[in-house]
Formats: C-alpha cells, structure tokens, sequence
C-alpha cells in the first residue's frame, strides 16, 4: 500500500513540474527501491523498499544530456539475539542498523530512439554520497557519516505517457570509495518514476 | 506547487521509517570479557560467596532490588560453572585454606534513568537563552523515564590476589537491561542472559581464546 501511496505522489510531483515547460529541461522524481551489495550489504542487508531520487536534465542536443541528480535511499536491517566478536569478548543483543544514503551527483547521459517514442538510455552519475551509518543496541547507539566520493552507471529507459509526460525505469549501481575509517559502499538502486519537460 | 509534491514525497518516506522496538527484551545486551593471557584449562575449582551484592545503593535514583531469586539467580551461575567441569569449593572453607583457582563475584545494580528535552518549531528561538522574537513561540516539551538494570558476574585469579588489585579479574560478564514491571519476565531474561554468558564464552572450557 505505501509503494502505491509514494508513486501516487510521485506522479504528484511530476505534474506540478508542468509549470516550468522549457523543452530542453527535464525535471523527474522517481520511487527508489534498494539492494545493499559487498559491506553495505554486511552492515544493512536485505532488499529495501524505501528511496526517492530527484534529477534534472538539460538536453544538449537528441541523443544526449547532462544534469544533477538528488536522492534519499534508505536500507534498515535488524538482527535479533546476533552476537558479535570484540577484542577479547563478545556482545550478544537485538541490533537495528541503518544506511541512510543522500547522492548528490551530476551526470550524463546518451539516449537511442526517436524523441516521440521509447529512448532507452546509458548515464553515468558522478559526485559524492552523504552515507550515514547508525547501529542500535540495548541502550546505547553508534553513529557515523561520511562523504564518499562516488560513481554511479545507470541503464534505463524513457517512454511517453502523454502531454508532456514520459515515464522512466532506471536501474543504477551505486559505488562509493571508503571515506575515514567508513568502509566503500555500495548498492543498487531501481527507479520508477515520471518525468517532465 | 513543485516543492509541496516534494515534500509529501518525503514526508511519506520519513514515516515509514523503521526501527520500531516490538518486545523490551530487545534491550537486552550480553556483554563478555576475558583476559587473553589466562589459561581456562587450567581452573578446576572455584568458589563463589551465597551473596549478590548490590551496588550504588546510595544513588538517589537508585532501585531497590528484591532478593527474593538471589538463590535462584547464584544456582544458576552455578550450574553454568560445574557444566565447565570445574568443582566448587565452599566459601568459608576457601577462606580457611582450602585451594582454589578462581573466586567469581556477582553484582546487582539498577537505578531509574530519566530524560527530557526541549525543542522549539521552525520559526522560534533554536539556543539558549532565548532573547528576542522567538519567544513567542511555545516550545515542545518531552520526558521519558525507564529503569534498566545490570548484573555483573567477575571472575578473578585468587592466585597472588592482594587487596585493590584491580587485574585480578580473568572473565566478567554483563547483562544489561530494561526493567519491566513484571518480576518474573525481569528474571526469567536474567537467567536467560547468564546463560547467553556462558555460551558466548565457549574459551572457558579451556580448550582456546
């Protein structure tokens, strides 16, 4: 019900973009789903439902565009009775873990087809990922963000749902280098969202 | 109109925000320590005093503990011990001379922890003190107690012990906890983490650390 709720103000968000129609301008927002991979998966694993991503896109001419792109992309876990190893121990309890992950990325991207009719895409997203990586357990809480400088391909897909609506698929595998002491992380995000120009 | 659709979308995404505590027994944590350098195999006879002692009586926030399942609760460290196979050796007859390895003491504490806080809504005065303009706007104010409790269990290497020696400790194990207002779920998750203390301490039975 929450997945039908967020695409329906997903759609909700694309139709208020009507109101700045400069064709060479796209503006979409889109439901992210979630899959951890490597340590992120380790920290957080398991498919997630809940994520949004945001973008704008200039086209610079048919086949290609730049722009950036925004997003919010949650991932949870919780491991009840986990015991983890300590130096010289071992601490037994329920753990509740989260990745928040914010991108914040410029890109690019090529497109096939006509402009009227389905255009699948190739991108790449390049910039950084705010990460913040909490765990709880018993009574106390561990916390840390960190910028990780990140890439992002993408492969997707651009087809009209009228007026000035398209509808977009995307998937887009998410890597970021280790930051401090924060080990890299990466995930895969799928993206169904509206755009608009 | 575009920011409003923007912030329906994430507000939608914040409340489905997880981490939602279903049972206060996933508070509880099993906390184990050991010293690397000791040798478990070689303990083959305790002893352990018929008290749990109870400490930070004189905190103000301090609980009063009921003793009515400290034999319980030392039989059941107890057993964890012999299941070692390791002999326990009286107390007093430890005192008059009769060898042991290790003396293992239990501690007991619990006390009431309260918080509050105060916030103001976008618009009103965000430090302290609030001058000017701000204070119009009322601010949100919020508490919360809860009672957590801690049962320390420490193994010390009576050998060459001396008074205030704080290395003599070998293995401690703590089990942490939000207390609930029913005794018997309070100590049927005692025994339950001194249990988990034991299994999660599998070097004790000196076959490695």
């Amino acid at each position: 019900m929450n997945k039908i709720v967020i695409l329906a103000a997903a759609a909700l968000l694309l139709g208020a973009t009507g109101e700045a129609r400069a064709q060479d301008w796209f503006w979409g927002g889109a439901y992210s789903m979630s899959l951890p991979t490597a340590d992120t998966k380790d920290f957080t694993e398991g498919y997630s439902f809940r994520g949004v991503t945001v973008e704008g896109r200039k086209l610079l001419n048919e086949s290609a565009s730049f722009g950036l792109s925004f997003g919010w992309h949650v991932l949870s876990d919780v491991k009840s009775n986990a015991t983890v190893e300590l130096s010289s121990g071992a601490l037994t309890g329920t753990f509740y873990t989260y990745t928040n992950s914010f991108p914040v990325f410029v890109n690019a991207h090529y497109y096939l087809g006509q402009p009227a009719g389905l255009r699948p895409f190739v991108g790449l997203n390049a910039g950084g990922m705010i990460i913040e990586r909490r765990a709880e357990v018993g009574l106390v809480a561990f916390q840390e963000t960190k910028w990780h400088w990140s890439a992002a391909p993408e492969v997707g897909i651009v087809f009209p749902l009228g007026w000035y609506v398209r509808g977009l698929i995307s998937a887009r595998y998410h890597y970021g280098l280790k930051a401090g002491g924060a080990p890299a992380q990466s995930y895969m995000t799928f993206n169904i969202g509206v755009a608009s120009n | 109109m575009r920011k409003y659709g923007l912030a329906v979308l994430l507000v939608m995404l914040a409340a489905c925000y997880p981490g939602d505590v279903s049972s206060i027994s996933e508070f509880d944590v099993v906390m184990t320590k050991y010293a690397s350098d000791f040798n478990f195999g070689q303990v083959a006879r305790f002893t352990m005093p018929d008290t749990i002692i109870h400490l930070n009586t004189d905190d103000p926030d301090a609980i009063d503990i009921p003793r009515d399942n400290d034999e319980e609760t030392l039989d059941s460290v107890r057993v964890q011990l012999t299941r070692l196979g390791w002999t326990e050796v009286d107390w007093e007859d430890a005192e008059a001379g009769d060898p042991v390895d290790v003396a293992i003491l239990n501690f007991v504490t619990a006390k009431e922890n309260s918080q509050w806080w105060i916030s103001y809504p976008p618009g009103g005065c965000w430090s302290y003190p609030c001058w000017g303009w701000g204070w119009y706007w009322p601010p949100i104010i919020g508490s919360t107690s809860y009672d957590a409790g801690t049962y320390f269990m420490v193994m010390a290497d009576v050998e060459g012990i001396a008074a205030g020696d704080s290395t003599a400790a070998v293995w401690g194990g703590a089990i942490n906890g939000v207390l609930s207002s029913s005794s018997a779920s309070n100590y049927q998750r005692l025994l339950n983490g001194i249990s988990q203390a034991f299994t999660q301490s599998q070097y004790l039975k000196g076959t490695s650390n």
